[in-house]
């Protein structure tokens, strides 16, 4: 079945052009790959190193390999354990995190088609919101059980339980009308809204204690961050993006619209189902763990569409990146900008995050939506 | 290879759209499809493209039941060109677009030959220059062409193309029929075009479909096809159709019942009738 190969001559011609061309642009998204990978790596040494306890980045390494048992710098006990059982945890988690909510916004925003859907616009973070705060104000959950000795878990489970809980009911709204992308992410906005009207609901009935405790976990941080919350993230993180990244090329024709995408042979129904499932675990499990942390899953996607454009097999990775690296640079700033007290990260991702995004909207000529 | 089409109904909800469409079409013709608005020339072409299943009916592309394909193998013998006005959701550049239509090909890389197959299709349509261009930069008429060559990279048997000249200028639209009509020809391809101009349509068609509310009114050769009777009962339009030597010149007149202008008086006299024109 060789359609075109009648013709030759200029096609033949043009082909060393079009693999150059090819190229070119494969290699620019590997670059930004690597250039990105190395950035985080750079980012989790640095990030260890700094705090209220200086720590060189000498100690971090030594620290680091001592635990695997190579003592080439040795490392005071001092070091090993505020690099080992504190900073390290909490690197991890702000990676982890930033990775499930960019991986999750740049997929959601694929399988949609639309620019403006993340986690937390499309009412996910709402949901886990008021499932968070349900356990707090009203120390009980979906689950029950003693608020004490259950407490932190029965917060985390609340979350995401209701997180995910957002995007089930927003699926099975947008069933009723064939599945449109539409009604989706309205009905994800309108029932985000509903939670939010469920949160200031609690707010206003809870005790002082509870609404501080609340209100800190709206505003979203790695405070809680230990080994154990980074071995329950990481897998779910890795196992959902390996997942995403199956449907990368599916994603692709999808952007060409439904129609072509059936043509091209994608099952529509079933791509937006496993897509939508697994981003709604990994940012529900990462929202869970960290509290509200808007704005990466949002932009993270677009800087990436900016730099090498919009295929998904190389988006999804670099939007992941990209979202651990800013997340990770917010964190550290908020540990340490007004030291020893910290700001929620929250806070950091939009005043710094805002204006640079503004900054490179405008500072780009080409039309990149519509 | 051999397109048949047994049956066919399709509705949106309660409604209606195709009712018994039965046609046959073989590899080496070009079939274009006509129908006044709303009479399912574009819901058909979906349910041929297997972008929608019919309700009742079977389509057959060589003995093979259409709704058996498996996901890929839809994309590697069928070639869906949308209709102008769908675009892409997020920036792509014309390479990248082009590429797509080797999803069916494909399993995670791009390989030689899918590049090989890309800049001929980009050559075949005259799109040599703009591969690394962004689509949202381009003329809606060169996006269209872009359309076009994603459906060539498919390498299908069978193009379906939904009003493929509706943005294009008269250039253009000739380029484009004359491409469809060398893929038939030339390279035994079948070839489904619904065209809105009934010129165009008679000049490149083998066969013509007149759609009338979802049926199919006449079938046939584009002469017989397009008569002013067919015209006036389908579109409801008094029409002068003259031949000559590059086909039938269908030069609609008024629609009937409508309200009159100058020219009519003129008109009336010739509509109805077939005129012979020496050329």
């Amino acid at each position: 079945m060789d359609l075109l190969a009648g013709m030759s001559g200029p096609a033949e011609k043009n082909l060393p052009a079009v693999k150059a061309a090819y190229s070119r642009y494969t290699g620019r998204k590997v670059l930004l790959l690597i250039v990105l990978l190395g950035v985080l790596l750079l980012g989790i040494l640095y990030s260890t190193a700094v705090g209220a306890a200086g720590i060189s980045g000498k100690d971090v390494i030594g620290a680091i390999l001592a635990r695997w048992g190579l003592k080439v710098f040795p490392a005071s006990e001092l070091a090993q354990t505020v690099v080992w059982q504190l900073r390290l945890p909490r690197v991890f988690l702000a990676v982890l995190t930033g990775m499930s909510l960019a991986g999750a916004g740049a997929v959601m925003q694929g399988v949609l088609r639309n620019p403006l859907v993340s986690p937390y616009t499309l009412g996910l973070s709402s949901g886990a919101a008021f499932g968070a705060a349900m356990a707090i104000v009203l120390g009980t959950g979906l689950l029950g059980g003693s608020y004490l000795a259950l407490s932190k878990w029965l917060i985390v489970t609340n979350a995401f339980i209701f997180g995910a809980l957002t995007m089930v009911l927003a699926y099975l709204l947008a069933t009723f009308k064939g599945l449109a992308p539409e009604v989706l992410v309205l009905g994800g906005v309108a029932i985000g809204y509903l939670f939010q009207a469920g949160v200031s609901l609690l707010k206003y009935i809870s005790n002082h204690e509870a609404l501080r405790e609340l209100v800190v976990w709206l505003m979203g941080g790695f405070w809680g961050a230990n080994w154990q919350t980074v071995g329950l993230v990481a897998p779910v993180v890795f196992g959902s993006i390996g997942g995403l990244l199956y449907f990368a090329w599916d994603l692709n024709v999808l952007g060409a619209g439904e129609e072509v995408a059936a043509n091209l042979g994608v099952n529509v129904s079933r791509v937006r189902l496993f897509t939508l499932g697994l981003s709604t675990l990994v940012a529900s499990a990462a929202v869970a763990f960290t509290g509200i942390i808007g704005f990466i899953g949002l932009v993270s996607p677009h800087i990436c569409r900016m730099l090498i454009g919009s295929d998904n097999r190389f988006l999804i990775p670099s939007s992941c990146l990209m979202g651990a690296v800013l997340l990770l640079f917010s964190d550290t700033l908020a540990r340490t900008v007004i030291a020893p007290t910290e700001l929620p990260v929250g806070i950091i991702t939009a005043l710094m995050g805002s204006p640079f995004f503004i900054y490179l909207l405008i500072k780009k000529k080409r039309q990149w939506w519509g | 290879m051999l397109f048949q089409i047994k049956g066919v109904c399709f509705s949106y909800g309660s409604v209606p759209v195709l009712e018994n469409v039965t046609f046959n079409v073989q590899s080496g013709e070009m079939l274009g499809i006509v129908g006044p608005n709303g009479s399912g020339k574009s819901t058909l072409l979906r349910c041929l493209a297997r972008v929608l299943k019919p309700r009742v009916g079977t389509i057959f592309l060589d003995r093979k039941n259409l709704a058996d394909l498996r996901g890929r193998e839809v994309g590697r013998c069928l070639g869906y060109v949308p209709p102008p006005g769908t675009g892409q959701a997020f920036p792509c550049t014309v390479l990248e677009t082009i590429l797509q239509g080797r999803r069916p090909h494909l399993t995670w890389g791009v390989g030689e030959r899918d590049l090989v197959v890309a800049s001929r299709a980009l050559d075949y349509l005259g799109l040599t220059d703009l591969g690394d261009r962004q689509l949202g930069e381009l003329s809606s008429g060169q996006r269209q062409k872009v359309f076009i060559a994603r459906a060539l990279a498919q390498e299908p048997v069978v193009f379906l193309l939904d009003e493929p000249t509706a943005t294009l200028d008269v250039r253009y639209q000739l380029e484009v029929l004359a491409l469809m009509q060398e893929l038939a020809r030339s390279h035994q391809r079948l070839v489904v075009v619904v065209l809105h101009d009934l010129n165009l349509a008679a000049r490149y068609s083998d066969h013509l479909i007149l759609l009338h509310e979802g049926r199919i009114f006449a079938a046939g050769a584009p002469e017989a096809v397009l008569s002013p009777e067919n015209i006036r009962t389908v579109y409801g339009v008094e029409a002068v159709v003259a031949k000559n030597r590059w086909g039938l010149q269908i030069t609609p007149v008024a629609p009937l019942n409508g309200p009159a202008n100058g020219d009519i008086l003129e008109g009336k006299e010739m509509a109805g009738k077939t005129l012979a024109v020496q050329a």
